[in-house]
């Protein structure tokens, strides 16, 4: 039985996994979130990764108890990390979290919120292979009373709906095996995109709204504080925690960064549009 | 709903920024965006004005509007309404 820890903001979960593909899936999600100074005193749950016993199926466990299964260990280390990430941030008092990808310039970081399914993971891959550098696709924390970032730095997660997009970019055959895919998800290992990775995670800069929609006209349009504030908090997860639910740092961001909303029918687009956060 | 006096709910705080406003109640977890005349109306609900004293006074500062004022105040109202932003007293 291997044992990891994985920390964020304070707060840590211990997970086991049970066999060398499971140690080996685990680091393959966990490797760039480590264990924090003090990890062991705040452990806020604890997880095991396993095959079943007919060796058939992979399996979740919390606290000895199975509370999912499924035939691809890529679809049970997904669920995974989805409690993991609930688990981290669902005590925290200390950070704003925002549901957003991050990616950073020279300029700074670039803030991209957004719910699941928005394309944020997708526009994250085509940032990173166009000269941004990739922090997180899932998860930002925001320090109350400032703009410092901490994230939850994970392989893209692209779902069965978005891997037609993101084939256009590059050959997936040639990232094997840097590539998990199971019956719902697929995630890259983002170094393989990303050779480049930096830490810390950069203050922001700027806030962009990504909308992909086929339809639509590409454009990148600068908006006011109050739409940007009423937009963030939309993906502000766990506001429950902060005081005033997190009202007063929410504004004190969007005050103090641009703001843009961008929409786009195709990758083709991006650069053109993008330059706009250049000139801002 | 002409006559009645639309009054804000004291559990919200409102935020200005740039002639826009945010709108937020903390017990209700909701928040609401302000276009600048939604925030002049929302200064408005005082409990002291009726909707008709709001839209005559809105339509005095913008003659141009005509009766797209009287819709965008109802309309405004009924958005106060839904979020339980304000009372008809």
């Amino acid at each position: 039985m291997i044992e990891r820890i994985v920390s964020l903001g304070g707060h840590s979960v211990k997970v086991f996994s049970k066999s060398d593909q499971a140690v080996a899936m685990l680091s393959f999600m966990f490797d760039d979130i480590p264990a924090e100074t003090n990890a062991a005193d705040n452990i806020e749950a604890e997880f095991t990764l396993q095959p079943t016993e007919d060796a058939k199926e992979w399996a979740v466990l919390r606290d000895d108890e199975e509370i999912y299964r499924r035939p691809h260990l890529a679809d049970a280390a997904n669920f995974l990390m989805g409690e993991v990430v609930f688990h981290l941030i669902e005590h925290n008092q200390h950070y704003m979290a925002i549901h957003a990808a991050l990616l950073s310039d020279e300029r700074g970081g670039i803030l991209l919120p957004g719910e699941s399914g928005n394309g944020k993971s997708s526009l994250s891959i085509w940032m990173t292979l166009n000269g941004y550098h990739y922090h997180t696709d899932e998860l930002v924390l925001i320090k109350q009373g400032s703009l410092k970032t901490r994230v939850f730095t994970r392989p893209f997660n692209i779902k069965h709906h978005g891997i037609k997009a993101i084939s256009s970019l590059f050959d997936i055959d040639t990232l094997q095996p840097k590539i998990e895919q199971g019956d719902f998800i697929t995630m890259i290992a983002h170094r393989a995109l990303n050779p480049d990775f930096v830490t810390p995670s950069p203050n922001i800069s700027r806030i962009l709204f990504p909308k992909y929609d086929a339809n639509a006209d590409n454009t990148l349009t600068k908006i006011s504080p109050a739409i940007a504030g009423i937009e963030l908090m939309k993906t502000n997860v766990i506001a429950r925690n902060l005081p005033g639910h997190g009202f007063e740092q929410l504004l004190s961001i969007v005050k103090s960064v641009p703001a843009y909303q961008l929409k786009y029918n195709h990758f083709d687009a991006l650069p053109a549009l993008l330059k706009g956060l250049d000139t801002a | 709903m002409a006559e009645k006096n639309p009054k804000k709910n004291d559990d919200f705080q409102i935020e200005e920024i740039d002639g826009e406003a945010l709108l937020y109640s903390p017990k209700a977890t909701r928040s609401i965006y302000l276009n600048p005349s939604a925030s002049i109306i929302w200064q408005l609900c005082t409990g002291e004005h009726s909707v008709s004293d709001i839209t005559a006074f809105l339509q005095a500062q913008f003659p141009d509007a005509g009766a797209q004022v009287a819709q965008d105040v109802q309309s405004t109202i009924d958005q106060f309404l839904e979020n339980e932003a304000i009372t008809l007293v």
